[in-house]
C-alpha cells in the first residue's frame, strides 16, 4: 500500500460541492453546481469553472443579489472544511465562512483572476487571524451533533480521544504550519495547488508540511504509535 | 527529527513527548520576533531527507517504510491520523449557513439606479391621498370646462 493520503493530484483549485476525493491523478473540472450557460450546446465539452464564476459575478454586479448564492453553494464546502481544519470548531468555521462571503460580496468588483482562489485567500487569512488572536477555550470539531459512524462505543471513545489529542497537537502548530498541513493532508491538495492558492513556492510549502508532520509525530507518537 | 529552529525557548515542546494542555505551549513554528524568519526552501541543517515524508507524499511504498526502524509504529500512527482527516474531509457546510450568509448580505450594494419612469411607485396612504387629490382636481377642471 502506498500512503499518499489517497490524495489526488488535482489541477483545479476547488472541486465544488464535492465531498469525495477523485481517483489519484484525476483532474476534476467537472461542475456540479447549477449551470449558468446553455449546457445543450455541447454537453461533453468541459465548462470552464472560471468562466461560470465570471458570469455569476457579472450578474451580481448588475444588481442580481440572489445570484451570489450560486457562488456560496459552489464553494462553501471546501472553504468550510478549510476553516474547520484550521480552527477545529464548527461554530467558528461557520462564522468565518459567513464573514468571508460577506466580505467577498462587498468587494466583488475587485476580483481579478479566479474567484475561487480569491475567496480562498479571504478565508485563509481570516482563519490565520483567528488563530493568532484568539485566546482559545476548549473547542473541537466533535462539538456538534454529527451522526456517529463508529461501530462500537469503545471505538467511538478511542476516536474521540484521538481527535481531541490531534486537535491539541494541531493547536500547537504555528498558523502557517497548520495551514500547510490541513491543505495537504485534510484537503488533499497538491503542493502546486497550494502554492497557487497561497502565493508561495512549492519548496517553502514542502518545508512547512514537513515541519508540521514532524511536530505532530513528536507530539502523538508516544501515546498512539 | 523535530526541528525547533523557530522555537528558541523551552516552552516550545514538552519533554518526553507528552501532550500538553491546550494553550500551555508556544506554537511550533512561532516566530521569535516580529521580524519573521523567511520560509526556507532548503533542507533543515542536520536533517536528512526523511523517508517518512517520502512515504507520506506517496513516493515510497508502505512495505519499504515499514521495514525501517520505527516504521511500523509510524505507519499505525499516520493511519489513525489519516482516518481522522478522512472524517473531516467528508464534512459539508450546514445548509442553514447558506441562508444565514444570504440574509446577511447588504441589499443595496449593487442595486442599479433605474430612470424615474421605470421605478416602481411605492403604495402608501400619503401617495394614495396625493393621487386622489390630483384626480379630484383634474375632474373638477374637466367638469368646469365642460359646463361652460
Amino acid at each position: 500500500m502506498r500512503w499518499g493520503w489517497r490524495a489526488p493530484a488535482r489541477k483545479g483549485i476547488f472541486r465544488p460541492q464535492d465531498g469525495v476525493l477523485p481517483a489519484p491523478g484525476g483532474v476534476s473540472r467537472q461542475l456540479q453546481a447549477p449551470r449558468l450557460t446553455n449546457p445543450a450546446a455541447d454537453p461533453t465539452q468541459p465548462v470552464d469553472q472560471a468562466d461560470l464564476d465570471q458570469e455569476v459575478i457579472r450578474r451580481v454586479l448588475g444588481g442580481s443579489r440572489d445570484a451570489f448564492e450560486l457562488l456560496i453553494v459552489r464553494y462553501s464546502d471546501p472553504l468550510y472544511r478549510h476553516a474547520l481544519g484550521m480552527t477545529g470548531s464548527p461554530d467558528v468555521a461557520e462564522d468565518i465562512l459567513q464573514q468571508s462571503f460577506i466580505k467577498a460580496y462587498q468587494h466583488l468588483s475587485e476580483v481579478r483572476g479566479r474567484f475561487d482562489a480569491w475567496v480562498f485567500r479571504i478565508v485563509a487569512n481570516a482563519c490565520k487571524d483567528w488563530l493568532k488572536n484568539i485566546r482559545r477555550t476548549h473547542v473541537s470539531y466533535d462539538e456538534d451533533d454529527q451522526p456517529s459512524s463508529y461501530s462500537t462505543p469503545e471505538e467511538e471513545l478511542d476516536r474521540n480521544e484521538l481527535r481531541s489529542d490531534l486537535e491539541v497537537a494541531l493547536a500547537a502548530l504555528a498558523p502557517s504550519l497548520r495551514e500547510a498541513f490541513v491543505m495537504k493532508h485534510v484537503e488533499g491538495r497538491s503542493y502546486e495547488e497550494m502554492a497557487e492558492l497561497l502565493g508561495t513556492t512549492v519548496g517553502a510549502l514542502k518545508m512547512r508540511v514537513h515541519r508540521a508532520r514532524e511536530a505532530l509525530q513528536h507530539l502523538l507518537e508516544e501515546k498512539y504509535a | 527529527m523535530f526541528d525547533d529552529l523557530n522555537t528558541p525557548d523551552d516552552r516550545a515542546l514538552p519533554a518526553g513527548g507528552a501532550l500538553p494542555a491546550r494553550g500551555e505551549l508556544a506554537r511550533v513554528g512561532d516566530e521569535p520576533s516580529p521580524a519573521a524568519l523567511p520560509d526556507r526552501e532548503v533542507p533543515l541543517p542536520g536533517a536528512a531527507p526523511s523517508l517518512l515524508h517520502q512515504w507520506l507524499d506517496g513516493d515510497v511504498a508502505t512495505a519499504i517504510f515499514r521495514a525501517t526502524p520505527g516504521g511500523d509504529e509510524a505507519v499505525d500512527l499516520w493511519n489513525k491520523i489519516h482516518d481522522e482527516a478522512e472524517t473531516l474531509r467528508s464534512r459539508t457546510t450546514p445548509l442553514y449557513v447558506h441562508k444565514r450568509i444570504m440574509d446577511a448580505l447588504p441589499d443595496d450594494k449593487y442595486r442599479v439606479d433605474q430612470p424615474w419612469y421605470r421605478r416602481p411607485i411605492p403604495m402608501n396612504p400619503a401617495v394614495l391621498a396625493v393621487v386622489a387629490v390630483v384626480l379630484i382636481a383634474l375632474g373638477a377642471i374637466i367638469a368646469r370646462a365642460a359646463l361652460r
